[in-house]
Parts: C-alpha cells; sequence; structure tokens
C-alpha cells in the first residue's frame, strides 16, 4: 500500500530534476560537490604517495613530478594528504548529521506524538541545549573527555540533534490533528504505525533540506576544531589538523595552508550554494516553510 | 510582559542547572585523577597517606550527590575552585579575562556594522544589479570561510607581506583591527543579507507607498522609514550570534594570541585543568542565555505592535 501522504511530500519537489537544471548557483554547488566527492571516493587509490610516510630530507619541497603539491615540514606529500583528507573530512560529516538525524526524528516524533509530560521533559531538554553556543559546548565535552575524534563527533551531534527535534516536533504537532491521521486512528492504526507510515513521510523532506544546510556548519565546525588540536590526532590526514600542523612554517611557507584552507572553502561553498538553492527552491512552492 | 520574563528567567534557570549537572557528570568522567596529578607535580614519591589526605581535602572520599551539593553552594558565592595549573582562583581569573574577550566581540560588531549596513542598504537600493550581486557574492563566502583561515590570510598579508598591521598582542587601537575583522566578517556577510532582505520587505509595505504618495524624498523614505521596520527582524536574530561570537572568538583568539577567555579555555583543555574549563563553560552559558534574555526583552520594548500586543505567549 503506498502511503497516504505521498502527494504531500511531491507537491514540495514539483520536478526536481527540472528545478535543479533550471537554477545555476544549484548546478555549480552541486558540481563542486561532487568533484569533492569523487576525489575522496577514489583519491586513496590513486595518490601518488603515503600520505603518512615521513621523509625528513625531502621536507618542504617545491611541487615536482613526485610531489604534485610538494611536501610538508614532516616530507609528507601535501597532494596525498589532501587527497585522503577529503574522505576524513567527508566520513566525519557524514557520519554526524546521520546520527543527528537518527536521535533528532524519533525524539521530536515521540515528543509531538505523545505530548503531555513526556513532551514537556524533552522540551525542556531541547531548550536547555539550544540555547547554549555549539561550539563552545563542543569544546567543553573536548576539554573535559579529551581531544579525540570520537568526543569531536560526540559534541557535534550532542549540539546538533536538538534543532532537528524541534522541528519534528513541530511538524508532528500540526499534521496529527489531521483528518487523515484520525482516520487512520479510526482505523484501527497503531500508534507506531501512525508514527511511522504516516507522519514519517511529512518530516522527511524539511529534515533533509535542514540537513543540507548544516553539511556546511558541521565541516566548519570540524575542521575548526581540529585546527585548535581538538580533533583528528596527528599524524592522521585532515585538512583543519594539517591547517594546524603548517601554522608555524607559514611565514615561509604559506602553501601549507593556502591548500587545506582552499580545500575546506570549496567543499562549505558547495554545500552552502546548494542548501541555499534548496531552500529558494521550496520557498517558491511552498511560502510557509 | 512579565509573565514572559518571569517564563524566560525560568528557562535560564532551567539552562544553569542543566550546565551545572552536565559540566559537574563530565568532570567526574573526565580521565586522569586530578589528585594525583597534583601530588606528582609537587614531589616524586606519593605515599596512600598523602593521596588519602588531599582526597578527604577535596572532599572526594564523599558520596557524588553531596559533592555536588557543596560544589552548588560554592556556585552560589562564585567559588569555583581553583586552578591545578597555576593554583589562582577561577571566578578571579575570568574576571580578568573577560574584559579581554568583550574587547575583542566589541571589535567584531564594529566591522559588523560598517561592513554589512553599506553592503546590505546598496542591495536593497538596487536589487539584483552589480551592487547586490556583490554582496551576495560576499554573503557567501562569509559563510563558508573558515574563520581560522580568514585570519591567517589576513596574517600574512597585513602583517607579513605588507607589514602594515600587528598580528598578535593587545598594545594598541591597531593590534584590534586583524583580530575583529576575522571574527566580525562571518557576522557581517550574513547580516548584509538580512538587512537587505528585511528592506525589501519593509519597502513594499504599504506606509511606504503612503511616505511616496506624500512626496518624502526617496533618501529620507530608506533611511527612516524602511529602516526601522528592518532593524527589528534583525534584532531577534542577534541573539543567536551572541554564542556565535563568544565561540568564534576561541579560534580568533587562539589565532592571535589574544588574552581573553577562550585562549584561556584551550590552555585550560591541553593542561587538563579542569576546574578552569568548567568555569569557562559556566560562564559562557550563563553569559550568552542572560544577553538572549536581554535581547529578547529589548525587542519586545522597541517595537510598539509586539509591546501593545495581547499577551499571547
Amino acid at each position: 500500500m503506498k502511503p497516504v501522504t505521498a502527494e504531500g511530500k511531491m507537491s514540495m519537489f514539483p520536478n526536481p530534476v527540472q528545478k535543479w537544471v533550471r537554477k545555476p548557483l544549484l548546478l555549480i554547488g552541486t558540481g563542486m560537490l561532487i568533484s569533492v566527492l569523487l576525489i575522496s571516493l577514489v583519491g586513496p587509490f590513486l595518490v601518488p604517495n603515503d600520505p603518512l610516510a615521513v621523509n625528513m630530507s625531502e621536507r618542504l619541497q617545491p611541487p615536482s613530478e613526485k610531489y604534485p603539491l610538494g611536501t610538508d615540514h614532516m616530507g609528507r606529500c601535501l597532494f596525498s594528504r589532501l587527497a585522503v583528507g577529503a574522505q576524513t573530512t567527508l566520513g566525519i560529516t557524514a557520519l554526524v548529521i546521520f546520527s543527528v538525524i537518527v536521535i533528532g526524528i524519533p525524539v521530536g516524533l515521540i515528543s509531538g506524538y505523545a505530548g503531555g509530560r513526556l513532551d514537556a521533559v524533552l522540551m525542556r531538554i531541547v531548550d536547555g541545549l539550544i540555547a547554549f553556543p555549539e561550539f563552545v559546548l563542543a569544546i567543553a565535552v573536548a576539554g573535559f573527555l579529551g581531544p579525540s575524534l570520537i568526543n569531536l563527533m560526540l559534541s557535534i551531534v550532542l549540539v546538533k540533534w536538538v534543532r532537528y527535534a524541534r522541528v519534528v516536533r513541530g511538524i508532528v504537532l500540526s499534521e496529527r490533528e489531521k483528518e487523515y491521521v484520525l482516520a487512520a486512528r479510526v482505523g484501527g492504526c497503531s500508534s507506531w504505525k501512525i508514527l511511522y507510515r504516516h507522519l514519517l513521510p511529512q518530516i522527511l523532506s524539511p529534515v533533509l533540506v535542514l540537513a543540507a544546510l548544516d553539511v556546511g556548519t558541521v565541516i566548519l565546525i570540524i575542521s575548526s576544531l581540529s585546527y585548535l588540536g581538538l580533533g583528528i590526532q596527528p599524524p592522521n590526514p585532515e585538512w583543519g589538523a594539517m591547517l594546524n600542523d603548517g601554522r608555524s612554517y607559514f611565514q615561509t611557507f604559506p602553501e601549507l595552508m593556502f591548500y587545506p584552507g582552499s580545500a575546506i572553502l570549496w567543499v562549505v561553498l558547495a554545500c552552502n550554494l546548494i542548501g541555499d538553492g534548496l531552500r529558494d527552491a521550496i520557498h517558491e512552492t511552498d511560502p510557509t516553510f | 510582559m512579565l509573565r514572559l520574563v518571569g517564563k524566560r528567567l525560568v528557562q535560564l534557570l532551567m539552562v544553569l542547572l542543566f550546565l551545572s549537572i552536565m559540566t559537574f557528570t563530565l568532570m567526574k568522567l573526565a580521565p586522569g585523577d586530578p589528585v594525583l596529578s597534583i601530588l606528582q607535580a609537587d614531589k616524586l614519591n606519593v605515599t596512600r597517606a598523602d593521596e588519602a589526605k588531599l582526597r578527604e581535602e577535596f572532599g572526594f572520599d564523599q558520596p557524588l550527590y553531596v559533592q555536588y551539593g557543596k560544589w552548588m553552594q560554592g556556585l552560589f558565592r562564585l567559588d569555583l575552585g581553583h586552578s591545578y595549573l597555576t593554583g589562582e582562583p577561577v571566578w578571579e581569573e575570568m574576571m580578568k579575562r573577560l574584559p579581554i574577550t568583550l574587547q575583542l566581540t566589541a571589535g567584531a560588531l564594529v566591522v559588523m556594522l560598517f561592513i554589512s549596513f553599506p553592503l546590505g542598504i546598496l542591495g536593497a537600493r538596487y536589487p539584483n544589479k552589480w551592487p547586490d550581486q556583490i554582496s551576495r557574492v560576499l554573503a557567501l563566502i562569509g559563510a563558508s570561510v573558515p574563520s581560522f583561515w580568514l585570519g591567517l590570510f589576513l596574517i600574512y598579508f597585513f602583517a607579513f607581506r605588507f607589514q602594515l598591521l600587528p598580528s598578535t598582542g593587545r598594545d594598541t587601537w591597531f593590534h584590534m583591527i586583524l583580530p575583529s575583522l576575522t571574527l566580525g566578517f562571518s557576522l557581517a556577510a550574513v547580516y548584509a543579507r538580512l538587512l537587505r532582505a528585511g528592506l525589501l520587505d519593509s519597502l513594499s509595505q504599504e506606509y511606504i507607498r503612503a511616505a511616496r504618495a506624500r512626496g518624502v524624498p526617496e533618501r529620507r523614505i530608506l533611511w527612516r522609514h524602511a529602516l526601522r521596520g528592518a532593524l527589528l527582524p534583525i534584532i531577534t536574530v542577534f541573539g543567536t550570534s551572541i554564542g556565535h561570537l563568544i565561540g568564534g572568538s576561541v579560534v580568533v583568539e587562539m589565532l592571535f594570541s589574544w588574552p581573553g577567555l577562550g585562549s584561556m579555555a584551550i590552555e585550560a583543555i591541553f593542561g587538563r585543568d579542569y576546574p578552569v574549563i568548567q568555569g569557562y563553560v559556566l560562564l559562557t552559558g550563563v553569559f550568552v542565555v542572560g544577553m538572549n534574555l536581554l535581547v529578547d526583552l529589548s525587542y519586545r520594548l522597541v517595537d510598539p505592535r509586539i509591546r501593545f500586543r495581547k499577551e499571547d505567549s
């Protein structure tokens, strides 16, 4: 059986492909993102050198045939580190966004549908967390539990899920009073079935847009925390950490920071172009969003 | 109005309670034993008796809820404990650092105003013409550029290549320029777009048409009539930017060796100085939530439409 709500979901994106093509910025953003995705998928197999191989006799080399972008202060191939770093950054971001959605959706669904005391308690927690600057909370977690990749991801998820829970709850609150939900309940649908069959499809596209808009910020938080030394630990290549590595050499070798910085800017710009485009596309069809 | 203040104060208390429990638990979860690290810093051979004595002194031998209660009592007296590293009281250290961070955020706000106002007004005055396109591109870059990279760029060109401005320290006003620019730029980009949207929205309102019909000059319409309407939604958004500024200041302070709260927090993290980290988290939490409350209230005071509306929340 097709879910009743299929039409409702479709109206948000009347013809997705057509929309995509008509917006040049959206198209450019997608192209930029695909290029990075390709590098992160293929890069690790094609890189010319081992990104971790230290070679002190060839440190701070200019670009050459062996090292397309030269080497860093420990003689490691910059190009290889950048390419492998793409995978690290994008992988962590995807994992963080995924966890945030996986936590935020159920909490919002249950909170909005159940109402009452459970809703009140959950929303107070959300209120408490949402008022708090995400970066400071991330620093608190990393600070107490020690700098590491897991703690970095944990802290970002801890801050980010609340907004998703709140958005989902808002949609559920407005949807659960509608007639189709009532009809489903009269028809003998269990609460669980109403939640995942009827309400879940309603919230998927707004949540996905929210996620698309968040990808850029998450990448920025990850690289900022790594830059501070709170994230990925050396010698693993990650763009923010690479910038931190190159800091003491930047007067003489600004390239060490120029490349990873540009890479971050490129990805985040791509994500923001896509996010803005998606938001515009929805605004046109659904001004209430 | 009073009810709203009450409601927000309750929320503030909730946040404080939540923060205190969170920092307390995180501190207990933190790896490493503070007693041992203090003892080992003082002398080489530590006896069991030394350890037990210090543990008793800190109250670590008591159950957790007693420790929490004691700790909360201390909080109300602004006693946040002493730094493990320097032995200084945490509260006093923070009060020394807070003005330094506020100076930086104030600088960032000035930068924000100086960039966002001209860009936003130009964008609204010539929508979709080239000034608008420039501000759109700048806004996109502002939202996408990592602040530490922008800062490094500024240091490279202005402090190193052309030696126009100092990059570290805070002796003169010139020292503030680069850090403020770094912290304020992304904010400026966001607000330029917000101002443009707000202006375009209020320019399409009927009272603007009425003013035009009365023959009010276009310049005056923009500055007097439209701008007032456009500023209100911006004030509401401003609450969220305070947290952004405080968070962003950590990176910027680290980059420019600016001796504020942010560098204090980073030093504390790498020195495992838990009381200081705890103090930092509590102070910034209270500060941000409190400022948010003020922004919310002020915006209700500024806008007569809200002030005179029946209480609905």
